[in-house]
């Protein structure tokens, strides 16, 4: 138990800030922070944030990062969204059901291929990840663009609204989808062969490769687990926002990154949890909606996320540091 | 511990029970905050809620993500507000959260940008998109002193969609009325920044040696391209015009390299978009009322549409009087 | 010479520049005006900005690091300096410059500590560096241009050598700031080859355990990288409101992607310890020609953006197919010591 506590001190720490923010924030905006109301907001808004930031993290976890996660996630919605318009034709086409079945095939579809081509750079030929995907970045939005011409397309039928907007015994069905998808990984990634793999490439590659393990496979997978939360956030985002478009979600690539490394992955790689993560989204999402209701200046906003992540990180490292100290 | 944390909880529950004063809020939001244009719309809107003694909350995003703003609506809600006049990035990305305001019995208007039409009690815009769009060309065939030559666009973001409406109405405009004008390429995007607009008018001219004219569309578009044409010394030969702040484009009008830069008075707007919630909310008449500084407003026959005023044009010469 | 020659046809920036040559050759096939004088004189001057930067980020990217607030540390700078000069109509371009480096220099100084001292991961001190001084800045100007700054620094900025007119009305001639630039080239140039201080860098990034073990001090060593390339970011900013004329705080929104894609794409490796002078200078004209001559080329602006996608992939993967043919050839195993970092 001691064990455990010790080794997963960073969680522990940022629950703990978790809790604090949350008494702080029931404090300022009183009445109106800790209401089921706003909890049930900010899950609906907290799932297609968190997945992405799941999505990078495992890539993360490998040494590698994943800056065209957000320009999937919209390139499968945008082209989903067009079969989806197509076969529901206003109601005269299609039933709802089927249609937004094939909707959401097509969406993952749509991101496996996203994701094979950042793997087969990255994987096979070997290109250092930031620069693939900041090249598949530019190549999917600008797919995305020659498409829509920028504009946004929407006419779906109504139900496909109900996954982002509807509930379930008061639940949101984002959340319960977000859950879902924070089991899974955890599964995959912290108690599986496969996850172990990305642990020990994100660690040292060549000694990986070296003991018998196949590195590439591993490194696809990751990019095409990635592109699978990308699709997963892509289907929320569209059915949240009834409609799909090229930039939607810019700025989540960023807050991505920063929710991993504040969730104590290691930005090169070797390390880090799910649940670390996890905690970090449900951080930012708490600072985020606090600001906006108690009308901050958006501005600090940023800036206090970067405080807490500076700060989290500075005191892992010296806590780190003195944990080796004592050891000596 | 445990008897700190019930002490926390019931601490929390207390305050929670202090209701606030029942004042009137209205929340105006841009499409982001932190750019000139919307600066000065927060400005009007500002002065408007002293005016009218109501609460006036100016918020935005920070970047113009459609995601964000419909966080930041679904959080203000929880607030509790009474109206929200918003300039939405996108019209189709905000209809499920703007259906939540309504299903509160917020009072839902949009400015700037128009939302879909089943969202929004009214629209205020500042502007027919149409006259916009055509006086835009006419104004660039006046400066050009010729109904025929190659032009180029040089827009914001290739997807904002009141950029798009624009230049839309412009294209087919310039190719019904002028049709020996001709487009050399698709619209060149700027990213919102001078810096890019130049570049790109840079390329422009080099690519097109017969480039008669730009259009630029967003307030930084017409300024960077007018700093390629100074640059280039090409003042007499390729005329600029487009939608500017008239403080940004004053030296540029000044020495030629901009034409015409056109634009409507945003305090205006911020201004007109409060006093139309504040009406509505207090149950008073719109139509015919004088909102001081603006005028009076007119709405529409679809009864919703409420547009503040022709645009106003800056030479040279009047460029001076706008201090905005 | 043949074997300087042949050395230079088996590195990396051979391949960059091989295809910077195709780029060439196809963009003045589709339009003579690309090779023209006045164009590759303008594509250099309004890339020069980037230019400097990339001498900056080269530095801090051999030491095995990243700078992700370069948009904040050009604002900083630009912002500040613009407010004296629209405050006090200050307009001399020595002090200016020097006030430049210097706040720079600070932020840079800030990020080089943070890493060095605290242990941060590059990518997060300067991504914190960046939301925080963004976020003040925007705060506190609201977005809003600086107009109207003083005549000088406008005139600066238009300055060219060897000019002469071309009968349009266009003066044609070498920008001043090509000259900056090239200074930059040559003072970095100098700095990573010909002192110790640069030796040492070269030779941490290449393996920060062994670098220690020598006797290195690799804090020291890696705070001077940041403050070096903030000094150099200051000195791109005060160039930038040259050319620009006026101060927009937003103007450098997402410019840290472009200062490192360049960098990157003139065959430096992420990892440290590898990449040139000359192999960055060839990464930013690939950069700055691609996006010139797909306009000259008169290619719609929604293909321009697959293109240079699929420009930079191929680029990078043309260097990484080179490698594994030459790893075939000598089968030998050999495993990098790494440092064992984080948990």
């Amino acid at each position: 138990m001691k064990e455990h506590f010790k080794r997963n001190m960073h969680q522990y720490r940022l629950l703990a800030l978790l809790g604090i923010l949350l008494i702080v924030m029931g404090f300022l905006v009183p009445g109106k922070f800790l209401t089921v109301r706003n909890f049930r907001n900010m899950g609906f808004q907290m799932a297609e944030f968190g997945i992405l930031a799941i999505g990078m993290s495992a890539v993360i976890m490998t040494g590698g990062i994943n800056l065209s996660i957000v320009n999937s996630a919209m390139l499968a919605s945008i082209i989903s969204s067009f079969v989806m318009r197509a076969m529901y034709d206003g109601g005269n086409g299609m039933a709802e059901l089927p249609c937004i079945a094939i909707g959401i095939v097509v969406t993952f579809a749509v991101a496996l291929l996203c994701g094979l081509f950042n793997g087969f750079f990255v994987a096979y030929i070997g290109v250092i990840p930031i620069l693939v995907t900041l090249g598949s970045q530019t190549v999917f939005d600008g797919v995305a663009l020659n498409i829509t011409r920028g504009s946004s397309v929407s006419g779906f039928p109504k139900l496909f609204q109900q996954i982002g907007m509807g509930t379930f015994l008061g639940i949101p069905y984002t959340m319960l989808v977000y859950l879902v998808v924070i089991l899974v990984a955890y599964l995959l990634i912290e108690r599986s062969y496969w996850g172990i793999s990305i642990y020990m490439v994100g660690g040292n590659e060549k000694a990986t490769r070296f003991s018998g393990i196949n590195t590439r496979k591993t490194l696809m997978g990751v990019y095409v687990f990635s592109a699978m939360m990308a699709a997963v956030a892509g289907i929320l985002m569209t059915s949240r926002y009834n409609s799909a478009r090229a930039d939607y979600g810019s700025s989540y690539t960023m807050q991505a990154i920063a929710a991993t490394v504040l969730g104590g992955t290691s930005i090169t790689g070797g390390s880090g949890h799910v649940l670390g993560t996890v905690i970090a989204v449900a951080i930012i999402q708490v600072v985020s909606s606090g600001f906006n209701i108690l009308k901050i200046n958006r501005n600090f906003t940023d800036i206090a996320i970067g405080l807490i992540l500076i700060g989290m990180l500075a005191i892992k490292h010296f806590v780190d540091k003195e944990k080796m100290l004592a050891r000596k | 511990m445990k008897k700190l944390l019930a002490l926390v909880f019931v601490l929390v529950m207390l305050l929670s029970c202090t209701a606030m004063a029942d004042d009137m809020t209205v929340v105006v939001m841009p499409k982001l905050v932190g750019i000139p244009y919307f600066n000065a719309s927060e400005i009007g809107a500002l002065a408007a809620g002293e005016e009218l003694g109501i609460n006036v909350i100016y918020t935005g995003p920070t970047t113009g993500d459609a995601a964000l703003q419909v966080q930041m609506i679904e959080d203000l809600l929880i607030d509790g507000i009474d109206a929200l006049a918003i300039a939405p990035n996108d019209p189709d990305s905000v209809s499920p959260a703007l259906q939540k305001c309504i299903a509160d019995g917020v009072l839902v208007m949009d400015w700037d940008t128009t939302a879909n039409a089943d969202d929004v009690t009214y629209s205020i815009q500042q502007i027919d998109n149409k006259v916009l769009g055509e006086m835009l060309v006419d104004l660039l065939v006046e400066s050009m002193g010729a109904d025929e030559g190659e032009y180029a666009i040089v827009t914001g973001y290739l997807t904002a969609a009141n950029l798009n409406t624009w230049i839309d109405y412009s294209k087919a405009y310039a190719a019904e009325k002028y049709p020996g004008l001709t487009l050399v390429t698709d619209p060149v995007a700027s990213d919102e920044s001078a810096q890019e607009a130049y570049t790109q008018t840079m390329a422009l001219i080099g690519a097109y040696p017969n480039l008669k004219g730009i259009l630029g569309y967003s307030t930084p578009a017409p300024i960077g391209a007018a700093m390629a044409v100074q640059e280039k010394g090409l003042q007499d030969s390729i005329a600029v015009v487009g939608t500017s702040m008239p403080t940004d484009s004053a030296p540029y009008l000044k020495d030629g390299s901009l034409d015409y830069g056109v634009l409507w008075d945003p305090s205006q707007l911020g201004k007109l978009a409060v006093y139309v919630a504040y009406l509505n909310l207090t149950g008073a008449e719109i139509e015919g009322y004088e909102v001081p500084g603006v005028g009076p407003i007119h709405i529409n026959e679809d009864g919703r549409t409420i547009i503040m005023a022709d645009p106003s044009v800056w030479t040279a010469e009047n460029v001076d009087n706008y201090k905005f | 010479m043949n074997g300087k020659l042949k050395r230079f046809v088996a590195s990396k920036e051979a391949s960059v520049f091989l295809i910077l040559i195709v780029v060439a050759v196809a963009a003045t096939l589709m339009n003579p005006t690309f090779l023209s004088f006045a164009n590759l004189m303008d594509v250099l001057k309004s890339n020069s900005v980037l230019g400097i930067c990339s001498m900056g980020m080269l530095v801090i990217i051999l030491t095995g690091g990243i700078d992700a607030s370069v948009c904040g540390q050009l604002a900083l700078v630009t912002v500040l300096t613009g407010q004296l000069m629209l405050g006090t109509g200050f307009d001399n371009l020595v002090v200016l410059y020097i006030l430049g480096i210097l706040i720079g220099g600070c932020t840079g100084l800030g990020n080089g500590l943070m890493v060095s001292r605290l242990g941060l991961p590059p990518i997060i001190a300067t991504l914190g560096t960046n939301s925080i001084v963004m976020g003040f800045i925007k705060y506190y100007t609201n977005g809003e241009w600086l107009n109207n700054l003083p005549a000088r620094i406008g005139n600066f900025g238009l300055y060219k050598f060897f000019a002469y007119s071309d009968g349009s009305g266009s003066t044609i001639g070498v920008p001043v700031q090509l000259l900056l630039y090239a200074v930059m080239l040559v003072l970095t140039w100098f700095m990573l080859r010909r002192t110790m201080l640069g030796r040492s860098i070269m030779a941490m990034g290449g393996n920060p355990v062994s670098a220690q073990r020598i006797g290195l001090n690799t804090k020291n060593l890696t705070t001077f990288a940041y403050l070096f390339a903030g000094c150099m970011y200051g000195f791109a900013g005060i160039t930038y409101t040259g050319i620009m004329k006026c101060v927009d705080p937003n103007a450098f929104l997402g410019f840290e992607m472009d200062v490192i894609g360049a960098v990157v794409l003139g065959g430096a490796l992420m990892t440290g310890g590898s990449g040139s002078v000359l192999g960055t200078f060839l990464g930013v004209l690939l950069f700055a020609f691609i996006s010139n001559a797909l306009t000259l080329a008169h290619i719609s602006t929604y293909w321009q953006k697959i293109i240079v996608g699929g420009i930079i992939l191929l680029a990078v993967s043309f260097d990484m197919i080179k490698l594994h043919r030459e790893e075939r050839l000598q089968t030998k195993v050999d495993i990098e010591p790494k440092e064992v970092s984080g948990e």
